[in-house]
């Protein structure tokens, strides 16, 4: 059986308007991401991933070409009908307050909560099922400010969970983050994709984590963007692609970046 | 949102409320007994006349009025400190007083540069309507600004501009004025809550009433705002629409009541934290109403301080929201060691 296509792009420009032309960030961007895809984006600092991501999530228009979410024009979809379709966890770190953990991830069931907010009992087994799936249950009355980095991206991904969509997008899930806590996140987010058929879009710089749990990386750098399955990335010599030859190289038969 | 249970300290802010309206009205340069109290109210012809009139024309209306002005001001103070994320943020940040300020002072001292003159008859509501006027055209001018402007903090800017400018028109205004009328408008920027007519207090009452019902409706914006309005948005929130809409209602409150009582400082800024520290919660559910209730209190209390009871003095309003508001809210913020929005 096919599986159903989600996002897909052809020849997609992308970066910053401004008055008089663009800023292209990057171009020629073909991606198609189906139902069930783990997919991170790799490349160094300032080569676009946010600026991917953000465009994904309509906070920047595509420069040219258009990308297709669910077989209709991304275009197409209001900022509410989008927020049923796409969740997301971002880099910048929530202001301070005094939410506590289960208020805060209740805060994603707003798009489908009434005018004053109230949980349905449907909304409540969301949220209670997203603590469970993140393991954030037993800490569900502490305020977010009294929580570690590892756990606070946990509630944060609890949230996105809860908005109960099927694409979720993550910026950078583990900056911050140790190696242990790093693989948990990783763990995580496999286990949604498996379990739940979630897409799940993702920017790392965890290259040789990335490599052992997605289904399929995204490889940016300056010229070209290449994506597909590790081994298609291999054979097309992308890993190579991504620093400049000095200090770290790729191994393809370890499928792992070594340091030299 | 799932809400923590909050029925007693609700109830009980409650009965402070009913409380300090009783005492507020008891309190005053003449003692009145509570009974001749009551029964004013109820119209005995029992109670002498002078008794009556004090209770009814002027204890009431400006008990009243402090319980509008505190709740309202600290419903502002919250909306601005979650809009912005700054806890800094009061009521008057969008430069709403100074709008207030620089109608009243072009009444005011514009009147006699510029050889107008304002019978005693006309100020009842002339001062209201030069205050009301200069906040919203304020208001319209922020507005205007912040829907060329995405990002939410240059409003902040934008509106701390608008304060300068008024207030150098103010220091030239003043320059050329004579001390009269001067100190007629530096009275105004005292605040008073008293001498507010029946009807004063009806238009006030309305304007408030309508801006609480509409504030219930953005409960659930203010608390997406609380992940920082990038999260928010992506959960469907139009951003800039509920901005608009947190502006206004925002403007709303502050304009009519800095029209009537002056610029009262304080009570915008700090209610929202002592609600925050009581309740421990940020969940606008909660502070919304504990916000409204705690402002009206204390504006009760001040009010009763500045009163100085059986003296014939009365300081202005102004100073006592600061003297005695300062010091509690450094206090709260050294026991609790951290502040939140």
């Amino acid at each position: 059986m096919a599986k159903k296509n989600i996002i897909s792009s052809k020849n997609l420009s992308i970066g910053y308007p401004t008055k008089n032309n663009p800023v292209v960030i990057t171009s020629g961007i073909d991606v198609s991401i189906f139902e069930g895809d783990f997919i991170a984006i790799l490349g160094k600092n300032g080569i676009g991933k946010s600026t991917f991501l953000k465009t994904l999530t309509t906070e920047l228009a595509p420069i040219e070409g258009n990308i297709q979410l669910m077989e209709a024009d991304l275009n197409s979809y209001s900022s509410k009908q989008l927020a049923s379709v796409i969740s997301v966890v971002l880099t910048e770190s929530i202001p301070m307050n005094q939410l506590t953990v289960q208020e805060l991830i209740a805060l994603g069931r707003q798009p489908y909560t009434n005018w004053i907010d109230n949980l349905s009992e449907r909304d409540t087994e969301v949220v209670n099922k997203a603590m469970m799936d993140t393991e954030t249950f037993d800490f569900k009355d502490k305020k977010i400010y009294e929580l570690s980095d590892g756990m606070k991206q946990r509630v944060l991904i609890a949230r996105a969970l809860a908005q109960d969509t099927p694409v979720m997008i993550l910026d950078e899930p583990t900056v911050h983050l140790d190696l242990y806590h790093t693989v948990q996140i990783f763990k995580l987010l496999k286990k949604l994709v498996e379990e739940q058929g979630k897409t799940i879009i993702i920017s790392s710089h965890e290259l040789n984590l990335s490599i052992k749990f997605a289904s399929k990386l995204m490889v940016m750098n300056e010229t070209t963007n290449h994506f597909g399955t590790t081994v298609e990335l291999i054979a097309a010599k992308a890993f190579e692609t991504l620093f400049p030859a000095d200090g770290i190289s790729f191994d393809s038969e370890s499928q792992q970046f070594v340091i030299k | 949102m799932k809400t923590q249970r909050f029925g007693i300290p609700f109830l009980i802010l409650s009965l402070g409320l009913v409380l300090f309206f009783l005492l507020n009205i008891r309190l005053g340069s003449v003692d009145i007994p509570l009974n001749a109290i009551l029964k004013s109210i109820i119209n005995d012809p029992s109670v002498q006349d002078s008794w009556r009139i004090i209770v009814m024309d002027f204890r009431i209306p400006k008990a009243i009025t402090a319980c509008i002005a505190g709740a309202g001001l600290a419903i502002s103070g919250l909306f601005m400190q979650t809009l912005f994320r700054n806890p800094l943020a009061g009521p008057f940040i969008l430069g709403i007083s100074s709008g207030a300020s620089l109608g009243v002072a072009l009444l005011i001292l514009g009147a006699g540069i510029f050889g107008g003159f304002l019978s005693a008859m006309a100020m009842e509501w002339a001062l209201p309507i030069a205050a009301s006027l200069g906040a919203f055209l304020v208001l319209l001018s922020v507005l205007l600004a912040s829907n060329k402007i995405k990002n939410t903090m240059s409003i902040l800017i934008i509106g701390l501009m608008f304060s300068s400018f008024a207030a150098a028109i103010i220091s030239v205004l003043s320059y050329f004025s004579e001390a009269d009328k001067l100190q007629q408008f530096i009275f105004w920027g005292f605040g008073s809550l008293a001498n507010l007519s029946w009807n004063q207090v009806l238009i006030l009452s309305l304007v408030f009433f309508v801006a609480l019902m509409y504030s219930i409706r953005l409960i659930k914006p203010l608390n997406s705002l609380l992940l920082g309005e990038n999260y928010a948005k992506s959960l469907g929130m139009n951003t800039q629409g509920n901005r608009t809409q947190i502006l206004v209602i925002t403007s709303l409150f502050t304009g009519v009541i800095t029209a009537f009582v002056g610029p009262i400082a304080f009570i915008g800024l700090a209610v929202p934290h002592i609600a925050r520290l009581v309740f421990n919660s940020s969940n606008h559910k909660v502070l919304l109403p504990s916000s409204a209730i705690l402002g009206a209190i204390i504006l009760l209390i001040c009010d009763i301080v500045a009163q100085l009871p059986n003296n014939e003095i009365t300081l202005p309003i102004n100073a006592i929201t600061s003297i005695f508001g300062a010091p509690v809210v450094i206090w709260l913020l050294i026991k609790k060691k951290k502040i939140f929005i």
